[in-house]
């Protein structure tokens, strides 16, 4: 059934669009150009990533985009619309789930546009692509494990949403999306890991950028804080469940 | 998941055992914007949990038909979603060895802005049924529905009763051996409520179970063979449906303003 569910929010977002699924790449593409520009040119006199630049925040920026547009929607999950939980017989995580695979299905529509950087930049992956759907499914469990979390909180606080939304908007700054993991002073650079994005968009870069990448302790610690948050969504989720029951 | 667990070692359809669940009574606030505001920075948040169900044990046992009958307010409401799965108990345990179908509060899970056919689809995944199961009942539905061409026209300009109709149908569609029904087990203009019954007289002669919340005397007197009354969030009686009725608390049931609001919801649609 989720496979209707999803079909319907999808179609739900945007069918009031004359440009309708297009604008699932129109959008990030609007803002991979905006970025490139600001970056390359307007404060083009020190260098934040590697090169091309645009290809560099293409990979980057929709993952990111997936990440914010997921955890945000995951904060109105069981404030709006709550009427069905008081029928329904599918499990309460399902609701949340909906949400991460709808935005997981924009992030796949938007892929083209790293095609499209790829072929502007003439710049071709190595072997190590392959990792790039490792990535993939190691976010779709941690924004899956992250939603329950922010759900079941922002269902009982409501002010959780806009803690959230600050946190994420900082994140954006504050996680290697405009710059590489190599332009973190050293003073720094030991506790950027703690992101667990580091790790994951490391993951999307390593096939076109191998050698400037993160170290293996700075995966191993970005993905333990990733197991970290996915148990300790999946712990809050189950003691808030019957709360979130409750208010429905 | 932990609501929904099925426990096939259980003789009986449910058991409640020792239940106990507090829900949360939302308060009209008053003063201005500005003050509501302070109240809740203070903590103020005006809300409060009422026992709605307290030391409730009580056991159902497949192929009965168990009129659930209180008002609203007394707790019915919650006995039937424990018994569905839709609440967890603050206190004690709910068993079911099957799974319980729930018509309950039917008009919240209707889109008016979507047709007919998608709410079949939207309402059978509510209530558990997969996507090729919705398919291979699909003309079942169409024909009891009896819509014609307006299965594929938006619910909101649907003929009338087509919702309470919808609900009845794909309900009966899910399969399941056990409901749990409110206001009515059966639906629609007389002629096409002779049909229900046959179909649910039909059920209840083949073993399945129902669990009614109704305060209709002449349907649970026609229906069900033993009632639970429920009041003051306690279980005041386990008893025979005539007992049952003359022990129902007096006053509002609930019953006209549930429909009200379904209503309402229709038009807000």
């Amino acid at each position: 059934m989720l496979r209707t569910f999803a079909s319907r929010d999808l179609h739900r977002k945007y069918r009031n669009f004359r440009l309708g699924y297009l604008w699932t790449i129109l959008e990030p593409l609007g803002m991979t150009i905006v970025l490139w520009f600001v970056f390359q040119y307007i404060l083009g006199a020190r260098k934040f990533g590697e090169q091309p630049y645009f290809l560099f925040i293409s990979v980057a920026i929709l993952p990111w985009w997936w990440f914010t547009k997921g955890i945000s929607g995951s904060t109105r999950v069981f404030v709006r619309d709550t009427g069905p939980l008081r029928i329904s017989l599918l499990p309460t995580q399902i609701w949340v789930l909906r949400g991460v695979i709808v935005s997981m299905v924009e992030f796949l529509m938007s892929l083209p546009i790293v095609l499209f950087a790829v072929l502007v930049t003439w710049t071709f992956p190595g072997p190590l692509i392959v990792l790039f759907p490792v990535a993939v499914a190691i976010q779709f469990v941690l924004m899956y494990a992250l939603g329950l979390l922010v759900a079941s909180i922002s269902a009982v606080v409501p002010d959780f949403a806009r803690i959230v939304r600050i946190v994420t908007r900082a994140m954006f700054y504050l996680t290697p999306v405009l710059y590489s993991i190599a332009r973190i002073p050293d003073s720094i650079r030991e506790v950027a890991p703690l992101n667990p994005l580091v790790g994951i968009l490391g993951l999307y870069r390593i096939g076109f950028w191998p050698n400037e990448t993160e170290t293996l302790r700075q995966f191993s610690i970005s993905f333990a804080v990733c197991a970290i948050l996915v148990i300790s969504g999946l712990l809050v989720f189950r003691r808030i469940e019957p709360r979130i029951l409750k208010e429905a | 998941m932990a609501r929904l667990v099925i426990d096939h070692h259980l003789d009986a359809l449910l058991e409640f055992t020792d239940v106990a669940i507090s829900m949360p009574r939302r308060r009209r606030r008053g003063g201005t914007k500005r003050h509501q505001r302070l109240r809740r920075l203070a903590g103020d948040t005006r809300r409060e949990e009422a026992m709605v169900l307290d030391a409730v044990s009580v056991s159902i046992d497949r192929g009965e038909s168990v009129a659930v009958l209180g008002t609203r307010t007394g707790g019915r409401d919650e006995f039937m979603r424990l018994a569905v799965g839709t609440l967890i108990p603050d206190r004690g345990s709910v068993r079911r060895s099957e799974v319980i179908v729930p018509m309950l509060e039917r008009s919240r899970s209707l889109v008016g802005t979507s047709t007919v056919r998608q709410n079949v689809y939207l309402l059978g995944g509510l209530l558990g049924m997969a996507h090729a199961d919705v398919e291979a009942k699909l003309p079942w539905i169409i024909e009891t529905l009896g819509i014609g061409k307006a299965f594929d026209g938006y619910l909101r300009s649907a003929p009338r009763l087509t919702r309470q109709k919808l609900v009845w149908c794909v309900t009966m569609a899910t399969g399941a051996r056990a409901f749990a029904i409110e206001d009515s087990i059966v639906v629609g203009e007389p002629a096409y409520e002779r049909r229900c019954w046959e179909y649910v007289e039909g059920l209840k002669a083949s073993g399945a179970s129902f669990l009614l919340a109704s305060d209709q005397p002449t349907l649970v007197e026609r229906f069900c063979d033993r009632a639970l009354v429920i009041d003051g969030g306690t279980l005041k009686a386990d008893t025979s449906v005539n007992e049952g009725l003359a022990l129902m608390p007096k006053g509002g049931t609930g019953l006209r303003r549930r429909r009200e609001e379904d209503l309402d919801e229709e038009d807000d649609d």
